[in-house]
């Protein structure tokens, strides 16, 4: 409510205060107007007692020529002088003179004016004879309008004074006013808004009144209790969920891990039995018995391993780490894995690429999985001497792609679609869905999401198989950056490669 | 005296257009009614300067009239102060206008043509005479039947003069 005095003009003050803005414009065309209108009002009044004097000198000149007729024809002196004296006892008369008929001055008050002025007038003095008149001189009378003016110029000061004053009280009381009505409750919503953006603290303005601004105090204080009331249950609906998340991500977790150790002994012994391990054995179908419990068992270790691991990813459990990664690098130890993985007989695996391409800003371990779980595929589903091709390209779009490609069968595309949502393939083509579990695919693909990235599944036109995975172009590294910058950057980032990751999404998608 | 005053007006002409204009058109009444210099009319060709004619003879004073209830009579428009009086002033005019056209009628006695104030008035014998004041009305009293005798004879011989010939 700071309301600095009256701005003066060059100085430019920052208004802060709605009363002293509107007062800045208000004064000055208020005081025009009322000047305009005391020019206006001057002029008038001067011009009507321009007239008044003309009108007044009109009749001056009547009267006095017809009382003076008598006396001028007689020449009786003393009355003329009694009547000129009368005339010029008026302050509006100048001057008087009074002729003969031959233009001799009888007498006289002043100088005799020029006829030019708009304020002397002439008039013939007439007297009645027996049975007529005669002219017997004539009256000059001049008028000033010294006085008139004078006194207009008294009546507009005291008007100009007045309304002054008046302008005055009047911007003092609309200053008044508008502080009362309206940077009241104006300051009261700013401070509030100031607390709220500050501590966040919605504070009710405490104000009451009918006009607009009470309602928009009270539309103010409204929108602020629901902001209040919706934060609330947001917050709450947050902690619920969470709740609910956490204790579902901990009963699953508790859950497999009471079925991994029963198992991890079911394994072991089946192995131990299968295997003959303590000695030959003899019944031949109690061993073969056991190699299926074996199997059964690994398979199911295998499926609750991957379920353990969607479920930890899905929970947002795993944080990759990115860092600069030369693309070689990931190929050999891809490679590497998939040497311990099992395949059939003569598969060879050919490893492609990336020797001389720009490293990528990636998790590495987490790429390497990604990689060999794609390879634990495709080599359990090639045939016998069949081959397996992983392949690093960068396309002409900038998109990173690591390729995976089997002769194993193929399937319908919308299938392959399928096979990218949990437990959603069809069970005729589950077993190409990575060992039954059917959760492969789609553990791959949330972690080429962790990268930005998608997973792209085609049918070759040769027949076989084609899984790639597609990084944005923001994962490649400029070769002329630093590897630490371009980690730093990484780690900063990691939304904005999320976000450039849209774009071969969205080509997955079309494709599909 | 109308033509004096005109002149008053005329050197600082700065009014605005619609003054002009106006103050036109009332010169373009006056040329159209009573530009006959025997009747002492205002600008707009107005008698008695508004004034109400029967008045003075019904209740013996000066009345204003209404510009509702106006006649014209002789090229001069009156007004009355009601309908009644209209109508008994447009059976019989001549008895109502005042003497010489309205002027002052001492003036009339010595040759001259003065504005005769409507408040200023004297019904002698059934007839209105008007004055430029009360001096002039004291004067003329003084010596009341010479004065409208010589006035009866003056008038007919200056009624065609204008008003600024003879009083210059």
């Amino acid at each position: 409510m700071t309301n600095p005095p009256a701005s003066r003009p060059g100085h430019q003050p920052v208004l802060k205060s709605i009363s002293t803005r509107y007062l800045t414009r208000f004064v000055p065309i208020i005081v025009v107007v009322f000047a305009v209108l005391i020019a206006i009002y001057g002029t008038i009044t001067y011009r009507e007692s321009k007239a008044d004097l003309a009108a007044k000198l009109d009749t001056l000149l009547a009267r006095q020529s017809l009382l003076l007729g008598e006396a001028v024809a007689n020449r009786r002196d003393d009355r003329i002088g009694l009547l000129v004296a009368q005339t010029i006892a008026d302050r509006d008369v100048a001057t008087i003179a009074v002729l003969d008929k031959n233009g001799n001055v009888l007498n006289k008050y002043g100088s005799i004016p020029d006829r030019a002025d708009a304020l002397v007038g002439r008039m013939a003095i007439n007297h009645m004879s027996a049975d007529s008149y005669e002219r017997v001189g004539t009256l000059i009378v001049s008028m000033s309008d010294g006085p008139a003016i004078a006194s207009l110029v008294n009546s507009l000061v005291y008007i100009s004074l007045l309304g002054l004053a008046l302008i005055g009280s009047a911007a003092v009381a609309a200053h008044l006013v508008l502080r009362a009505t309206v940077s009241q409750p104006l300051d009261m919503m700013l401070n509030a808004i100031h607390i709220q953006r500050d501590s966040g603290a919605r504070i009710p303005i405490d104000w009451e009144s009918q006009d607009q601004i009470g309602q928009v105090v009270a539309a103010y204080n409204a929108l602020q209790s629901r902001q209040t009331k919706t934060e609330a249950d947001l917050t709450r609906l947050r902690d619920k969920a969470e709740r609910a998340h956490q204790s579902k991500s901990d009963f699953v977790a508790r859950v497999i891990d009471e079925i991994r150790t029963p198992l991890n002994s079911i394994v072991g012994f089946s192995e131990i039995v299968s295997t003959r391990r303590f000695g030959p054995d003899t019944i031949q179908r109690y061993i073969s018995y056991a190699g299926n419990i074996n199997q059964a068992a690994r398979h199911l270790l295998f499926l609750i391993e991957n379920v353990l691991e969607l479920t930890r990813l899905e929970g947002g459990e795993v944080e990759p780490v990115f860092v600069p990664t030369p693309v070689v690098s990931i190929l050999r130890r891809a490679e590497a894995n998939a040497a311990s993985l099992p395949r059939n007989r003569d598969v060879r695996l050919r490893v492609t690429g990336g020797k001389s391409d720009r490293p990528l800003n990636v998790d590495e371990g987490l790429m390497v999985s990604l990689l060999g779980k794609l390879l634990e595929n495709a080599l359990r589903h090639t045939p016998e001497g069949g081959k397996v091709e992983l392949s690093y390209e960068v396309r002409p779009s900038g998109t990173a792609c690591f390729t995976v490609t089997d002769p194993g069968p193929g399937m319908p595309e919308e299938e392959a679609q399928r096979l990218l949502i949990p437990f959603a393939a069809s069970r005729e083509f589950e077993d190409r869905g990575f060992h039954g579990s059917g959760l492969g695919l789609p553990i791959c693909k949330i972690l080429a999401e962790l990268h930005g990235g998608a997973i792209e599944i085609t049918n070759l036109a040769a027949g076989g198989f084609a899984v790639s995975v597609l990084l944005p172009p923001s994962r490649t590294i400029e070769i002329e950056a630093k590897p630490s910058d371009a980690s730093a950057r990484g780690d900063e980032k990691p939304r904005t490669d999320h976000h450039a990751a849209g774009a071969p999404v969205q080509h997955l998608n079309g494709a599909g | 005296m109308k033509c004096n005053k005109s002149k008053a007006l005329q050197p600082i002409d700065l009014r605005p257009l619609a003054l002009a204009a106006l103050i036109a058109a009332l010169f373009w009444c006056a040329q159209a009614f009573g530009a006959t210099p025997s009747r002492n009319l205002s600008e707009n060709g107005l008698a008695l300067r508004g004034y109400d004619p029967v008045a003075y003879f019904v209740v013996g004073r000066a009345e204003r009239g209404d510009a509702a209830f106006a006649a014209t009579y002789e090229g001069a428009t009156y007004h009355f102060a009601s309908a009644a009086r209209r109508e008994a002033f447009l059976l019989e005019p001549r008895l109502y206008v005042p003497s010489y056209g309205g002027f002052c009628a001492y003036g009339v006695a010595v040759g001259q043509k003065f504005d005769g104030d409507p408040e200023v008035f004297l019904l002698v014998e059934g007839k209105l005479y008007l004055q430029l004041d009360r001096a002039t009305q004291a004067l003329w009293k003084a010596d009341l039947d010479k004065n409208i005798a010589i006035a009866d004879r003056t008038w007919p011989v200056i009624a065609k003069i204008p008003a600024a010939v003879l009083n210059d």
